[in-house]
């Protein structure tokens, strides 16, 4: 069953008075469960495709549609809470705050959540169990490694109970072993019939998926 | 996110940068507190002017007094017998609300002594009985003035407690008692009420106490050998009709004067507009002063809060990721800013009311802490935190997420 399907996407910029098509006519569809991985060089298109499947931006022209509905034209405001309600993301740099605690980091998106996310601090703590950081609730980021900072982020990311994670080069900052690490952990997601999309530009990443999206100058090949 | 939050984020933001935040909140803390202390002196000095003006007759009191002839009157100013008993004869019998009247005498240096003591910094005054009730005395012990010891040139008195507290011994029974008003003996027939409001160590009502009164006759008689009235005091009913009043007296002196505007009706509301422009020129000056500290202070504020957004500014892009609203971001700066305004008000407040409890302490200076200035404080204070918060929370709010997480 499709989760989302992107038709006839375009993304224009205008950069300095020039027009960059960034996303040039895309179709694409993915499927409810599905762990993919978009690849592609720098300037490829694969940043703005992401921008546009996690709802960070809106497409210059096409549909979008997420979840039974088409979500393409949609205000600021919309946008934002099917980011809170359906998306979780992961990035390259954690992006976790220094001055909170793991559980208040990883509780930080219900305080977004509309309408209010019952239990929430025993849903942060699940989200900690699942991925391997229950004993750390209480340490600030600054006091664990750079993996032991993406499971933190990734437990951020569920605990939503998103339809969809998005990871933007989740390995990028961490050394091979915390990289095998953080991949296993989404492959283990991904049993629980999560669907991910890694957006990477390296093959060996891609490879833990089932299914690579390759993006080259706007299109996907 | 929620209010409460807000603040907690706000607070957890100022403890991350101690010195930066506090050396703002300083600013703020200034601005406050020269509210609360310049609010203090103005409330403390009405506050005793109320209470001054209440214990001395009240806006119920007119008086009529002496002012120079006029100059277009000048060769008419022997027709005028001045101001005499006949004055307050005619007011009570032509002004309509009038209850009481009593001319006023004042003896120029009357010395009250008893054995070898002597009373110092007494006004001594000669009226009839209704003086007392018109100036807001009551007696403790013995009897008020009556007609009787006028008419008869009664060498009586009635005296204030400080003349009892300087000429007699502590609890000592004064009625009965005799003393001497320039060498004449005067027998004590009443002793007035203690009067006090203490206003840090000063009691404002101390010139209550510091009187003696005499029967109108005697003193003008026996004391002072002349009929020349110094001001005529009269008490009215009905304070709503004070003007009414004023000038019904006015038209009635001016009549017993022959037409010779010699003398002057004044009413206390005269006082009350003379003091509100006072007071509100006091208001302004320091309200002024607070002002630019204020000033200073939101300046410093938003200031802080453009170099916090600028260092924030990955958070913020998260924060929009997550799901946040414009509207959540632009509240969480808000309530920062406004938290550190409100801490730096409470620092102001705290400093105001202590220089206000030192201040209490010295005999000169007597500001009152009231709870209208803390709240004036306050309010400018969270005023201060929403106006220079509006602009940097508008700056952050509008932050494109992608850009902000891109943000090195």
């Amino acid at each position: 069953m499709p989760l989302l399907r992107l038709v006839s996407i375009t993304k224009h910029y205008s950069v300095g008075g020039t027009l960059v098509k960034a996303l040039d006519n895309v179709d694409l569809t993915i499927d409810s469960g599905e762990f993919s991985a978009v690849i592609g060089p720098s300037g490829s298109g694969k940043s703005t495709l992401m921008h546009l499947l996690g709802f960070l931006d809106h497409p210059t022209s096409g549909e979008i549609h997420f979840d039974g509905e088409e979500v393409a034209r949609i205000g600021s405001n919309r946008r934002a809470m099917i980011r809170s309600e359906k998306i979780g993301f992961v990035f390259q740099s954690f992006n976790l705050l220094p001055r909170l605690s793991v559980l208040q980091n990883v509780l930080l998106p219900t305080s977004y959540a509309r309408p209010r996310i019952p239990n929430a601090e025993k849903r942060a703590r699940q989200a900690l169990e699942s991925v391997g950081m229950a004993d750390r609730a209480h340490h600030r980021p600054s006091q664990l490694s750079g993996g032991q900072r993406q499971r933190v982020a990734i437990a951020r990311a569920l605990i939503n109970e998103p339809r969809l994670i998005l990871a933007d080069e989740p390995t990028g900052n961490l050394d091979s072993r915390s990289a095998e690490n953080i991949l296993s952990l989404f492959e283990e997601l991904h049993g629980q019939g999560r669907t991910i999309i890694l957006v990477t530009h390296d093959a060996n990443v891609a490879c833990h998926t089932q299914r690579q999206i390759r993006v080259l100058d706007g299109k996907i090949l | 996110m929620s209010f409460l939050s807000g603040i907690g984020n706000g607070l957890s933001e100022i403890w991350a940068h101690k010195l930066r935040s506090f050396l703002t909140m300083l600013c703020v803390a200034m601005g406050v507190a020269s509210v609360v202390i310049s609010n203090g002196f103005v409330d403390g000095l009405f506050e005793g002017w109320k209470v001054s003006m209440a214990e001395s007759g009240g806006l119920e009191k007119i008086r009529v007094e002496r002012q120079a002839t006029p100059n277009n009157q000048r060769h008419l100013a022997g027709t005028s017998p001045g101001l005499s008993m006949l004055d307050a004869e005619r007011i009570r019998e032509f002004c309509p609300g009038v209850v009481d009247v009593s001319p006023e005498l004042t003896g120029d240096s009357v010395e009250l002594r008893h054995g070898s003591k002597t009373a110092e910094d007494i006004r001594v005054m000669g009226g009839v009985p209704d003086i007392l009730p018109i100036d807001r005395y009551e007696i403790v012990e013995g009897r008020a003035l009556c007609d009787l010891d006028s008419h008869r040139k009664l060498q009586v008195i009635v005296i204030g407690s400080a003349v009892a507290e300087q000429l007699f011994e502590k609890n000592e029974s004064v009625v009965g008692k005799t003393i001497q008003c320039n060498g004449i003996p005067f027998v004590i027939v009443g002793l007035l009420k203690h009067y006090e409001k203490k206003y840090g160590s000063f009691n404002l009502l101390e010139n209550k106490n510091r009187v003696a009164f005499l029967p109108f006759d005697t003193m003008r008689v026996k004391m002072l050998g002349r009929a020349r009235v110094g001001r005529i005091l009269v008490r009215v009913t009905d304070t709503d009709h004070l003007q009414e009043a004023a000038e019904a007296i006015q038209n009635v002196v001016t009549q017993t004067h022959r037409g010779v505007k010699d003398c002057k009706v004044h009413t206390n509301e005269e006082n009350v507009a003379s003091y509100e422009s006072t007071k509100k020129g006091f208001m302004l000056v320091g309200s002024g002063v607070g002002a630019v500290a204020l000033l200073v202070g939101g300046i410093g504020i938003m200031n802080l809060m453009l170099a916090s957004i600028h260092e924030r500014v990955r958070e913020i892009g998260l924060r929009k990721a997550i799901g946040a609203w414009a509207s959540d971001i632009f509240l969480q700066f808000l309530v920062e800013a406004v938290t550190l305004a409100m801490l730096g008000g409470l620092i102001g407040i705290a400093a105001g009311a202590g220089v206000i409890q030192v201040l209490q302490s010295l005999e000169e200076f007597r500001p009152l802490l009231s709870m209208s200035a803390i709240t004036v404080g306050f309010s400018f204070s969270v005023l201060v935190g929403v106006l220079s918060g509006l602009y940097p929370a508008i700056q952050a709010s509008r932050l494109d997420p992608i850009e902000a997480l891109r943000y090195e």
